[in-house]
């Protein structure tokens, strides 16, 4: 069995709160877009659950301009392109 | 009695299906996972507030172990995310027994630690580790979180239990744990 892992997708607000939300009721919005968590062993079977999504897999400076661009996605992202787009939007709180 | 060669290939599939010693911990990823409490705990002056965790990597600056809804308390990393950081309303805050130096106590890096902060007053807490929406998030395995109230255990979420997924139910009183943004890849070995 391979191993399990945590992938990400930013998908558009509009296309979330259409058909998304109660599947991933708790994504969080980044830069005006929601990241959906799943695992690889899931990715196959959202492509044949979503026939007509075009999955993309960009480097996060890439889905960091296509987000900029307003395109539709999904921009599928590991952990890691995940957090640099994350801290890309949102840079870390500063606490006192 | 087993081979030993082949009980060392048995065991890890005897083992999900039988029982045995295999213990897991829910590894948080750091970027949209934390233990949301099902009703917040409204803590007292001099509770004792205790959490587990796997020593490792800390990813994000000022990473949140514990912290109330007011952040009036809160125990973090420092900005590096090397240290423990301590904000002054919880009191006597140590690791693994030994007072934690604000500031100065690294986190470890491996093994199993647990911290533990006594309350200065009342607090409300609704989540363990970050709050949602935060940037704070930590990126270890937590597990038994516990408040103690005069020495006596008032609340006890073990968030160690595989089959319960993303719902932890506790082992002493009635508020639970939920980790939003769940899957099935959070879970690791101990």
């Amino acid at each position: 069995m391979s191993k399990l892992y945590q992938l990400y997708a930013f998908v558009t607000a509009m296309g979330w709160a259409e058909s998304l939300s109660d599947r991933w009721p708790d994504a969080p919005l980044v830069g005006g877009y929601r990241v959906l968590v799943f695992t690889n062993a899931d990715y196959p079977l959202l492509k044949e659950q979503y026939p007509t999504a075009e999955f993309k897999e960009l480097t996060a400076e890439q889905t960091i301009s296509a987000i900029d661009a307003g395109e539709i996605g999904p921009f599928v992202c590991s952990l890691e392109q995940t957090k640099q787009i994350m801290n890309h939007y949102s840079p870390p709180d500063e606490i006192n | 009695m087993l081979n030993p060669i082949l009980g060392s290939i048995l065991s890890p599939i005897l083992k999900p299906i039988f029982g045995g010693d295999i213990n897991y911990v829910a590894q948080l990823d750091g970027a949209t996972q934390s233990w949301q409490l099902t009703s917040p705990i409204t803590l007292i002056a001099n509770d004792v507030v205790e959490l587990s965790f796997v020593g490792g990597q800390v990813s994000n600056a000022f990473a949140m172990f514990l912290e109330s809804d007011s952040r009036n308390l809160y125990l973090s990393t420092t900005a590096d995310s090397l240290n423990f950081r301590v904000k002054a309303a919880f009191g006597t805050p140590t690791l693994n027994s030994q007072l934690i130096d604000n500031n100065v106590t690294p986190i470890p890096s491996s093994g199993n630690n647990t911290i533990s902060a006594a309350t200065v007053g009342e607090e409300i807490m609704s989540y363990v580790t970050s709050r949602s929406g935060s940037s704070l998030f930590l990126n270890l395995a937590v597990y038994n979180f516990r408040v103690i109230r005069s020495g006596a255990v008032i609340h006890e979420i073990p968030l160690n239990n595989k089959p319960q997924g993303a719902t932890q139910l506790a082992t002493v009183g009635n508020v639970n744990a939920f980790m939003p943004n769940y899957t099935e890849a959070v879970w690791k070995e101990l």
